[in-house]
């Protein structure tokens, strides 16, 4: 590899900046669930703007496909380099710099290569709170966040990352930095450029740092875990709950037993909340800026009348800060438990929150029917209607990635076809990267598909940003 | 065979604990509180008794202010019969808890007293010997494992160099230690029912106990933060660092 100069790069960058050796360039080669795995000519990990900048001007001469990185934990493919070997992968972990917290105005401005979880930790130092938390928040990326428009746990009540991004700078694929860090509630001018990035994964500009709002930090939270018959009553549930704790509500998570079998077979020290096996679980976060023991108190009075009339089986309620985080494991545990348990095909649909009964029975019976060695599984936000549905095959089911392949495609063809019936999305929050390049025109307005293309050859004219990614290759 | 178990109110283990900017004290105001995770395991551990017919009464005693009593909500919860909140606002030392507990152990007479080794507020590590030595009873202290037999039990401790096990008499004091066992969730049916268990109120001027304080806090500082560590060139350095500077070798 030594004998690949980069057509001059490396005389531009400093030597810590390019890893080139195959042991080295591993981590970022492959996506973390193992069904990608492409190759680049380096993995290049600048220390600054002006070095992203440089990169992209020597790529765009070079014709050189860039593929930015945050914390590689995508799911759809968004980060992995293709496997011509081309390219280079652009990481930008080293940019993880908080600049600066403003508890006045409520927010914060931070670079792209934050970890999630520092940027929670630096909230909470200032007595705020960043809302957006998700299972991969230890590794994951601001940068990735805002390029995937990520939504988690809490969107609920916060919104998905679009909602929390007050302003961004990035650096177009001619190495032009653009400054657009601006800490504004309100600011009408011109097109919205900034929404046009998030959520655009990597394929129109690199996200160098992010202006994100904060939100004040409730003084008090309470959690529990509820076993539940069905998803229909888990939506009446959700119901009464809004009713009940109007605005408290931050996050409404369900589970089915199926999922939560392989969590717990995963993990000796886990252990099921609840007294037994139920065919679904709910996972409920509620916080408010009132007084705790009123919280649990108001928790327990609404769980309590569910028990009685037959909408929840069982609840444990957490007792301590403890028993919350081992609440919330279980849920977080779930795309880990998953990888372990064989080759999966996992989907990240929405459909209205209504519909999600239904959409569940149709779903299950239609994998049921193509495919009976599947199981399927299900776990997701029932709030947002974003319900992840996983087939998981036998562990031998397959001979090689390619039978995997064209099995997932035709698994992602037959509920993407349910998707349909029921006016949903194919991508709530996972974004479309490469996994769903291929389906998004079948389930895109043609007009609207023609003006994401156009929009691709205005920022991207050379197309060496994320090529393949999110708009299959013309 | 009836069993008294203490629970204390604390900050939250998962809490990051402020000390008060004027230094008198740590920042109580809007933390949150839970029960003291020691004697959350003695809660777990009275109830498996009663589970396995060993125990056929639990009571929970507190000692604390009016919210102590959601901590006392809790042990009920978790599976204990009844309450008693012994109410103050004061800080309570061990001694006068000690001196507490000792009246309402008079008054119940119960055959086992089971408490955390210690609570995570002050780390104190002394109510549990204190009470033993007040009612000249045998104690067993950092609980690992215990066995109730006839009359006695059978206690096996964790100490410096492994597990000691050690028969006692009863009645008897237990403090519990980590790896006793795992407490479980509170769940939603046994919540509901806790509300309608009975918990009594009381107050050490009731019980004839002085709580006043023996000991005076002049200050409270945060630890000071860990030192950042050096990069040595080589093997060679690091023998000299160590002889030299840290003075190990």
């Amino acid at each position: 590899m030594a004998a690949d100069k980069l057509d001059g790069l490396a005389g531009v960058l400093d030597s810590s900046v390019i890893l080139t050796t195959d042991e080295d360039m591993a981590p970022y080669l492959a996506d973390w669930r193992g069904r990608y795995a492409g190759r680049a000519r380096a993995v290049l990990r600048p220390h600054s703007v002006g070095e992203v900048s440089a990169i992209l001007r020597w790529a765009s001469a070079t014709l050189t496909p860039v593929f930015p990185q945050g914390g590689n934990t995508g799911l759809v493919g968004g980060a992995t380099p293709d496997e011509r070997g081309t390219g280079v992968v652009l990481e930008l972990g080293r940019l993880n710099r908080i600049q600066d917290i403003d508890t006045a105005g409520n927010t914060l401005v931070v670079e792209a290569g934050a970890i999630l979880a520092n940027v929670q930790q630096a909230a909470a130092d200032a007595g705020r709170l960043f809302p957006m938390s998700l299972g991969s928040e230890g590794s994951c990326q601001i940068g990735g966040i805002i390029a995937t428009n990520a939504g988690g746990i809490h969107v609920i009540r916060y919104g998905t990352t679009r909602e929390l991004v007050l302003g961004l700078d990035y650096v177009l694929a001619d190495g032009t930095i653009v400054h657009g860090l601006k800490r504004l509630a309100k600011n009408n001018t011109g097109y919205d450029l900034r929404n046009l990035l998030i959520g655009s994964e990597g394929t129109l500009a690199v996200i160098t740092a992010a202006a994100l709002k904060l939100f004040p930090r409730p003084a008090a939270s309470a959690s529990a875990c509820c076993a539940v018959a069905s998803p229909q009553k888990a939506v009446d549930l959700l119901s009464l709950l809004r009713e009940r704790l109007v605005g408290r509500i931050s996050s409404f998570e369900l589970m089915c037993d199926g999922e939560m079998g392989l969590v717990l077979a995963g993990d000796a020290s886990l252990r099921l909340p609840v007294a037994a096996r139920a065919p679904w679980y709910v996972f409920i976060e509620v916080a408010d800026s009132g007084g705790e023991s009123v919280l649990v108190e108001a928790l327990t009075a609404v769980l309590g009348r569910c028990l009685e009339d037959g909408t929840i089986l069982d609840a444990a309620i957490a007792q301590n800060e403890a028993q919350a985080k081992a609440i919330w494991h279980l849920r977080f545990a779930v795309s880990e438990a998953n990888r372990r348990a064989g080759p999966n095909v996992s989907h990240d649909t929405s459909v209205a929150t209504a519909d999600v009964p239904a959409f569940l029975a149709a779903v299950s019976a239609a994998l049921k029917d193509r495919f009976p060695p599947a199981r399927p599984l299900f776990v997701g936000h029932v709030g947002d209607g974003n319900i992840h549905v996983v087939a998981l095959f036998p562990r031998d089911g397959f001979q090689g990635p390619a039978a995997f392949e064209a099995t997932a495609s035709a698994v992602n063809d037959c509920v993407f076809a349910v998707v349909q019936r029921f006016n949903g999305s194919i991508s709530a929050e996972h974004g479309i990267g490469r996994s769903l390049a291929g389906h998004l025109p079948g389930h895109t307005d043609p007009a609207a598909y023609r003006l994401m293309r156009g929009i691709k050859q205005l920022y991207d004219p050379l197309g060496i940003l994320n090529p393949g990614k999110v708009l299959s290759r013309a | 065979m009836k069993l008294l178990v203490c629970v204390k109110r604390v900050v939250d283990f998962n809490v990051k604990i402020r000390v008060k900017p004027d230094g008198s004290g740590v920042e109580l105001a809007n933390i949150k509180m839970s029960m003291n995770p020691f004697d959350e395991i003695a809660v777990e551990e009275a109830v498996r008794l009663k589970e396995q017919g060993k125990v056929t009464e639990i009571v929970a005693v507190s000692i604390g202010p009016q919210q102590a009593g959601e901590t006392i909500r809790t042990a009920l919860a978790m599976g204990a019969d009844r309450g008693i909140l012994v109410k103050t606002d004061a800080t309570v030392e061990p001694l006068a808890v000690a001196k507490i507990l000792a009246k309402v152990v008079e008054q119940e007479k119960p055959d086992l007293v089971i408490m955390g080794k210690q609570a995570i507020d002050d780390d104190a590590n002394q109510t549990g010997q204190m009470l033993a030595a007040l009612l000249g009873w045998p104690q067993g202290t950092f609980a690992f494992k215990v066995a109730v037999g006839e009359g006695s039990i059978d206690v096996t401790r964790e100490v410096d160099g492994g597990l000691q096990t050690v028969g006692l008499k009863l009645p008897a004091i237990v403090t519990t230690d980590l790896r006793l066992n795992e407490p479980r969730y509170a769940s939603l049916p046994n919540i509901m029912k806790a509300k309608k268990k009975p918990l009594d109120e009381t107050s050490p001027e009731t019980l004839g106990i002085d709580v006043s304080p023996r000991l005076k806090v002049i200050k409270t500082v945060e630890p000071g933060g860990r030192k950042a560590g050096v990069k040595v060139g080589s093997v060679a350095e690091l023998v000299q660092k160590l002889k030299v500077e840290a003075g190990v070798l």
